[in-house]
């Protein structure tokens, strides 16, 4: 028995001496629940990313700014937040994008440095660099329509050890910046188009399939985008057209070449919980079991968008765009500002088409318009007549959309754009007819691209009317597209917002570098406003 | 090796034969001072046969007369007794030879220590104090018995939870809960919620990190030691049985309004035909401002009429009741009286060499929501065996538990609390039982709310059902080379598993009540369902933990002339891991059957492992000079696989000391007569602890909740900066003491000081997002705590001849904490509960930890009163304040303990104040008007007390005639379309319902009858018995402002304490009765 003891011991001293041999304890330093940086590739991180780009475009912060530019409006029995009616913003009024693009955007930086890093002899992964300097593109232009001056040099740096207070760079550097990045992303598409070795994005390209001529358009498209959001700026012409020429043999977005990202989206939740529906329907049309969400039973349709439609003769887009009053046949909204006491129109059937229908960051429609403008003003070539092509282009395609010739009716294409023909032949329409000045029309390509695209992306109009902010309506109100201020007995300014101010997080955070930037109300300006 | 398991498991069947004699003899062995002495030996001169004493001192023994019995023991003076034949009630009184100070405490690692040689503050509670009134669990059995030990109980349900909390709170983010140590083995804290009373020999607790040290990172918050009854060594089996019957009813809840039915501030709202505000007339009741099937209790005073209440029924039935208080708010009358049974039987035995203890337990409860039910069984079995050199021992516990409670309401999946909260006063809720067959009491017809479910429904369509099964065991093997060489070895591990199932019934609406009836400004009369038809809900969840740990010690200890050494060097290793999974559908299409198998679409699912270890070694000296100087220190090294190689090891050393002048100066005794014993004592120490969460050194990337989408995957930043860099936090703490025992040890005293600072606290900031990251982890954060704690017992009454007795304890302990630095610039930071979601408790540098910060009103900064606007209204104040601390500055606990023959009295009490609870709840229930405090100025308008206006010249003026125009709806819930709202949410204002925490409770009050004598002649078999008569919680004094309910309730046992919700269902007062028999 003793001997058993004593050799009981023994096995003990060998089985501690085991447990604690290499690795004990850094075995256990892997996640098992998430997977490491190294474990992540460019690709899944493109798919993520790139739908969720789309979602904050198609919602984020999406009712403020709709409600201002009078397409939706709210319905009687609900309380609006007190910015939205007045304009009096403060640091936690309709700036969650701040967060939500910067969020996104660390993922296409690190989407371009893991490209970099994961490339090998045998497959190399450029293209996915491009898309990061595509999409980061994206994200500083929002970022900075809405917030002017940003973190750009010295944010993302903690990852590697550094700053965590990063300061802010002038909203001008970081335009010019981005401007100077798609350029190196179309250069880099252009450059591996037909490299063999290129790892192909295919389905985690959830916009272009892996279509690399689509994204060099789309990148030129968004930085024509750009350029004309400087038209207004005092001297800048100069820059503009010098960087619209340097990719000329680029083409833009054009007619049914569309910028629309979907990943698949589905009428249900998905096995991690998340809606999958597409996200502007699922946030302002309606849940999976088909019930109506609490957006859609709030907000109904803007009075200047049913105004507008009446107003040139559009009934082939007003019954898409919103529903008659329950019950009736007529259309029928309420000024912004007050509360209606009777049932207003709801959102349509052409802007919510179905649960899986594509988000849209950029139309072949804003292309095209955008491209319009661009030719008015000489800077893109065509002239007046070249102008009038795109626009009528332009117009068509909201016709298409709104008929949903782009998801799931596109049998619909031929009678669509024959109503479009009809609607743009009329003559002596304010706003349709292309007719007048070249500021007449230029006012015309902008309350086009309202009407058509801003339910989608309220940015569009909010951006046209900060740079036309002094070009004088007929009623003496200023700005385009044309929309009456709110009638809140309480309003104290005479404009809608000209930026939203930095979220409270920044004030926590970052409190020495965005003190920098002084107090803010809505009525400080972007640096690209006249 | 298999013979070696042979023997530990047969040694459960051995029992001795007794002795045959002439004279049977039946006796109590006392101290001096009438207190039992345990497990003396009662030995026969001649022939040296004998018995031990019982735990309580009772022995019987068979002599003839004109023997002497020999009592002996350990810290007793040897004793004899002649027995001069059959003397009942002989009671045999011994002196003792030593004082409190030489009795044993188990302290770090189970080393037996007598407690003049420790430098820091322990304190011992024994089982028979732990079950004096028969407690479900220790907890209950602990609270207010040991200074500096705050066991707050957070909940109640039929599993209620706890909080347990030694010294105050040190750390910011890490866990402050005292680590507890079941014979050796740590388990988690709600282990012990699971474990049978009765089955506790004692409870030590080691109050400082300094007493900690050893058991590592761990032990930083202190620990609560758990040694459990092992077989006697008399030679004896016994039988215990006990059985318990404890009733519970619902006795702090917040105080109710009488007076006003149901309204919501509808109709104003409604624009006239150009668009001006009308007040309209409600087309069912024809009253304006009420609203039949309104949840907010803001209508017109009760008259006693026959109102409707309710909607029409799809066959135009109206329901119509009294319009007036109903004979007791819905809380009330729908909560019923809860009812704990336990039993709990043990057998044990052994002799000098061997012993075992076998105990079974079953608890049942109902609970005072109907349909709510628990059970717990628990079977251990403990053996010891020496054989020679060499002893084995080990303990295993199973419990098995179960419960089923109603879950949140399966339509807005509201907690049941709430949902009864939201009824108005005037509803008579016993006539809504029957809600399958009558129609105004089905939720989907006639309920007569059209925004809060029928209770009795949600009872029946809403269960959550929860197993736990838990095994605990260790396995100790001990070889005693030589009287000073000793080694052991101890194996042990805690096993538990968890799954839930929680299901909600689906359901479908007729369109006759899912489509809103149209009755315009009133609202609609409409189902509470937003959706008219909705399938099942199913959530499963599974929780596996398993901690294994294994020590290996050496010890040395030897005399050399007057000195002694101590020594011990061992080596711990443990690994902790766990796995979690959960599937998740509201989708379960065939009515009443929850399978995941059986749902429409995809389940949700999720799945999370962890898995940590730790090495550590020490060493551990402690150094005797003449049994008066005690020096003691210990050193420690930790590895973790929590942190990067290069930061993940840690040393820490504690050292103490303690000398006991009266046996250092023995002349003190002898002018000081009345001073039987002194100590002081001092000690320092260094705790190294990592309460990162595991994998938080690397970044990673996760699934976004809507991926993926099909076959396309996607991942993306997982937000938080994980840090390589972080290092363990370090608690350091000083410590004084002195003991001292007066007139005999008839007074013990005992005053201990303590300070600590916790530095490098590693908690989660937030990072500006453009960073990259919204969050990072990182070392910062330094607190302070530090407090006093003291201890008096007294027996001022002891007089063995009438048999009567009386001992009084208290204890005080007071702590002061403070927030010296965060990270960075930052000053505060807002604490997180279990959940992960914020609370409204913060840490704040430079003040106590934590604090409440809570909206208030706009004040004169002169003089703190409340400042209104030209209407009257008072104004919201835009910024967050400080409204207090929120753990107990003071706290005072007494027991005391009255005898007389056999009867006991025993009361516990304690007093916690200074500090405040933030009592949600209040503003909640000024929400739905159902508050008292809603209606103390009769709904009318009236003027802001003690406040002030601003007048033209920019000064603040006494506020004598502006008044609040609107005292009803419109100043306490804010509407910004009702016509007289004072535009303030005067129900969001939280520092209104910040009250003084401040609490008298009377824990515990038992009386015992102690009928041994008086059974043992009727039944030879039975050795002894007890009845008692229990309370828990039969009292509670809270200042006025506080008509809330219970403080000590918390949202959760989280840091974030000091909030309150409609999640906690109202504390009870529970009353009883227990027998015990001994055999």
């Amino acid at each position: 028995m003793k001997r058993n003891i004593y050799l009981y011991f023994i096995a003990i001293g060998g089985l501690l001496a085991a447990s604690c041999g290499k690795g004990y304890l850094t075995n256990l330093a892997v996640n098992p629940n998430t997977p490491s940086t190294s474990q992540t590739s460019p690709a899944l991180v493109l798919s993520a990313a790139l739908t969720s780009t789309a979602a904050e475009a198609n919602t984020g912060d999406y009712q403020a700014q709709c409600n201002w530019f009078g397409l939706i409006n709210w319905k009687g029995g609900y309380a609006i937040s007190t910015p939205t009616l007045t304009y009096v913003l403060t640091n936690t009024t309709d700036n969650g994008n701040w967060n939500n693009i910067y969020y996104n955007l660390s993922n296409y930086v690190f989407m371009e440095s893991a490209a970099k890093a994961t490339a090998t002899a045998t497959v190399t992964y450029d293209y996915f660099a491009a898309i990061s300097k595509i999409m980061q593109a994206w994200d500083y232009e929002y970022l900075v329509d809405n917030f002017d001056n940003i973190p750009f040099t010295q944010a993302f740096q903690a990852a590697s050890g550094g700053t965590i207070l990063p300061v802010y760079d002038s909203a001008q550097s970081v335009y010019e910046a981005q401007i100077s990045e798609l350029d190196s992303a179309i250069s880099i598409i252009n450059t591996n188009i037909s490299n063999p070795i290129e790892y192909s994005p295919g389905e985690y390209d959830v916009m272009f399939q892996g279509n690399m001529s689509s994204w060099a358009s789309f990148a030129n498209t968004l930085k024509l985008r750009m350029l004309l959001q400087l038209s207004e700026m005092s001297g800048s012409s100069a820059y503009v057209t010098g960087e619209i020429a340097k990719t000329a043999s680029t083409p833009y977005l054009g007619p049914g070449q569309n910028g629309f990202v979907n990943p698949g989206y589905a009428n249900q939740n998905g096995p991690n919980n998340g809606n999958q529906q597409s996200p502007f329907y699922g946030y302002i049309g309606f849940s999976v079991t088909g019930q109506p969400t609490g957006t859609y039973s709030e907000l109904g349709a803007g009075q200047p968008g049913i105004d507008f439609f009446n107003r040139t003769n559009d009934a082939t887009r007003l019954p898409l765009m919103y529903t008659p009053v329950p019950g009736t046949t007529t259309f029928i909204s309420a000024p912004f500002g007050i509360l209606p006491a009777y049932s207003i129109s709801n959102i349509g059937p052409g802007a919510l088409q179905g649960a899986t229908q594509p988000s849209i960051l950029i139309s072949a429609g804003e292309s095209l318009l955008l491209q319009a403008e661009a030719a008015e003003r000489g800077w893109i070539p065509g002239g007046d007549a070249g102008a009038k092509t795109f626009y009528d282009e332009g117009v068509i395609e909201s016709f298409l959309y709104l008929n949903g010739v782009y998801f799931n009716n596109a049998a619909a294409a031929t009678a669509a754009t024959a109503a479009a023909t009809a609607y743009l032949a009329q003559t002596g329409v304010e706003d349709v007819s292309w007719a007048g000045t070249t500021d007449q029309k230029i006012r015309t390509i902008i309350e086009q691209k309202w009407i058509a695209w801003d339910m989608f992306n309220p940015m569009i109009s909010w951006n046209d009317y900060r740079r036309f902010q002094d070009m004088t309506n007929a009623d003496g109100t200023k700005g385009w597209p044309d929309v009456p201020l709110s009638k809140n007995p309480n309003l104290q300014v005479s404009h809608i917002p000209y930026r939203v101010l930095y979220p409270q997080s920044e004030y926590n955070l970052n409190a020495a570098n965005v003190a920098k930037q002084g107090t803010l109300t809505g009525d400080n300006t972007i640096f690209w406003m006249p | 090796m298999r013979k070696f398991l042979f023997l530990l498991g047969a040694i459960c069947l051995i029992s001795t034969t007794l002795l045959a004699q002439t004279v049977s003899l039946k006796g109590k062995v006392l101290d001096d001072q009438g207190q039992a002495v345990p497990f003396a030996s009662v030995k026969q001169k001649q022939n040296k046969r004998g018995v031990i004493a019982d735990e309580n001192g009772y022995f019987t023994i068979k002599a003839e007369a004109g023997e002497t019995l020999v009592i002996s023991g350990v810290g007793i003076k040897s004793t004899t007794y002649k027995v001069t034949g059959a003397v009942p009630d002989l009671a045999i009184t011994v002196v003792r030879t030593s004082t409190s100070l030489s009795e044993v405490v188990v302290t770090a690692l189970g080393i037996k220590r007598q407690p003049k040689e420790i430098g820091y503050a322990t304190s011992t509670v024994t089982s028979k104090d732990i079950n004096n009134g028969s407690p479900v669990d220790i907890q209950t059995g602990l609270a207010g018995k040991v200074a500096g030990l705050q066991i707050n109980t957070v909940n109640n349900s039929v599993n209620p939870d706890y909080r347990i909390v030694l010294r105050g709170e040190r750390h910011i983010t890490a866990d402050n809960q005292a680590l507890i140590v079941l014979d050796g083995v740590i388990v988690t804290a709600d282990i012990i919620s699971s474990l049978n009373p009765q089955d506790v020999d004692n409870v030590t607790v080691l109050k400082g990190a300094s007493a900690s040290a050893l058991y590592g990172s761990e032990a930083s918050n202190g620990v609560m030691i758990i040694t459990t009854k092992r077989g006697s060594a008399d030679g004896k089996p016994r039988i215990t049985f006990s059985t318990a019957v404890q009733a519970q009813h619902l006795s702090y809840y917040p105080k109710f309004q009488k007076g006003f039915g149901g309204y919501g501030g509808e109709a104003s709202i409604w624009y006239g035909a150009n668009g001006q505000f009308e007040w309209g007339v409600d087309p069912l009741t024809n009253q304006t401002n009420y609203v039949p099937f309104e949840n907010e209790s803001y209508g017109p005073a009760f008259n006693g009429q026959s109102y409707v209440v309710g909607g029409p029924l799809a066959n135009g039935d109206l329901l119509k009741l009294p319009y007036s208080a109903a004979s007791k708010p819905p809380l009330l009358a729908f909560t019923q009286t809860g009812l704990t049974t336990q039993n709990n039987l043990s057998y044990s035995g052994g002799d000098s060499k061997n012993n075992y203890f076998i105990s079974v337990q079953d608890v049942n409860t109902k609970g005072v929501i109907p349909n709510d039910q628990s059970r717990r069984d628990n079977v251990r079995v403990s053996n010891t065996r020496t054989f020679g050199k060499f002893w084995a021992q080990y303990d295993l516990n199973f419990s098995e538990n179960t419960s089923n409670t109603a879950g949140n309401d399966p339509i807005s999946n509201n907690p049941i609390f709430w949902n009864l909260l939201n009824l108005p006063v005037s509803l008579p809720i016993k006539q809504f039982k029957d809600w399958q067959t009558n129609p105004f009491a089905n939720p989907f017809e006639g309920w007569p709310n059209s925004y809060y479910t029928n209770p009795y429904y949600q009872i029946a369509a809403s269960r959550d059902v929860l197993k736990l099964d838990r095994v605990t065991g260790d396995l100790n093997l001990g070889l005693d080379i030589t009287p000073w060489l000793k080694i052991t070895y101890g194996i042990a591990a805690t096993i538990d598993w968890e799954v839930g199932k929680n299901t909600q019934a689906g359901y479908n609406v007729s369109s006759y009540y899912s489509t809103p009836s149209g009755l315009g400004p009133w609202g609609s009369f409409a189902n509470i369902a937003s959706v008219p038809s909705k399938n099942g809900t199913i959530l499963d969840y599974t929780q596996y933990r398993r901690r294994v740990q294994q020590d290996v010690k050496v010890n040395f200890n030897k005399s050399f002339g007057d000195f002694t050494v101590n020594a011990y060097v061992g080596n711990t290793i443990w690994d902790r891991y766990q796995s979690n999974s959960s599937d998740a559908s509201s989708q379960a299409f065939i009515p009443g059957f929850y399978n995941i198998s059986y749902i429409l679409g995809v389940p949700s699912v999720s799945q999370g492992f962890t898995d940590n270890r730790l090495i550590g070694v020490f060493g551990d000296v402690t150094f005797g000079y003449k049994g008066f100087l005690f020096l003691h220190g210990s050193v420690r090294n930790d590895w973790t696989s929590l942190l990067a190689a290069g930061k993940n090891s840690y040393l820490y050393p504690a050292v103490d000391a303690s000398f006991v002048f009266t046996d250092a100066i023995p002349s003190l005794k002898q002018s000081l007569p009345w001073l039987s014993s002194g100590k002081i004592r001092a000690a320092y120490s260094a705790t190294g602890d990592v309460s990162v969460p595991p994998y938080s050194i690397s970044n990673t990337f996760t699934v976004p909740g809507n991926f993926p989408y099909g076959s396309l995957p996607g991942l993306q930043n997982s937000n938080t900066l994980n840090n390589p860099l972080l290092v363990p936090e370090k608690s350091y703490e000083k410590e004084v003491g002195l003991n001292l025992g007066l007139w005999h040890d008839r007074i013990n005293f005992e005053a201990d000081y303590y300070y600590d600072v916790t530095k490098n606290q590693t908690f989660q900031v937030g990072l500006a997002q453009e960073t990259g990251y919204g969050g990072a982890e990182v070392n910062g954060g330094a607190m302070l705590s530090s407090g006093e704690e003291f201890t008096l017992n007294i027996t001022p009454l002891v007089s063995a001849k009438s048999g009567f007795r009386w001992d009084v304890g208290a204890n005080i302990s007071i702590n002061q904490s403070k927030v010296q630095y965060l990270y960075g610039g930052t000053n505060q930071y807002q604490i997180k509960d279990n959940s992960g979601n914020n609370t409204t408790s913060y840490a704040v540098v430079g003040q106590p930890y934590p604090v409440i910060e809570a909206a208030d009103f706009l004040r004169d900064p002169a003089n703190g009163k409340v400042i209104v606007d030209a209407q009257g209204n008072p104004e919201e104040n835009p910024n967050l304040v400080i409204a207090g601390r929120t753990t107990p500055k003071y706290i005072l606990g007494l027991t005391t303990s009255l005898s007389y023959k056999h009867f006991t009295l025993t009361l516990v009490a304690d007093y916690r104040a200074g500090y405040q609870v933030g009592e949600a709840i209040g503003g909640s229930l000024d929400f739905t008007g159902t508050s008292w405090r809603s209606a103390t100025a009769g709904r009318q308008p009236f003027i802001f007390p003690n406040s002030e206006y601003v007048n033209g010249a920019g000064k603040y003026v006494p506020n004598t005639s502006l008044s609040i125009p609107d005292g009803n709806y419109g100043l306490w819930v804010y509407n910004p379309n009702y016509a007289y709202s004072s535009g303030l949410n005067a129900y969001t204002i939280h520092t209104n319902y910040v009250v003084n925490a401040a609490a008298w409770k009377l824990r515990t009050a038992s009386l015992t009858y102690d009928f041994s004598r008086f059974i043992s002649r009727k039944a030879k078999f039975v050795r002894g018995g007890t009845i008692s008569l229990v309370g828990y919680n039969l009292l509670m004094f809270v200042p006025k402002q506080n008509v809330y309910g219970d403080p000590e309730f918390n949202a959760d046992n989280s840091n974030a304490s000091g909030y309150t919700d409609q999640n906690q269902f109202p504390a009870t007062r529970n009353f009883g009765a227990n027998l015990t028999l001994n055999f």
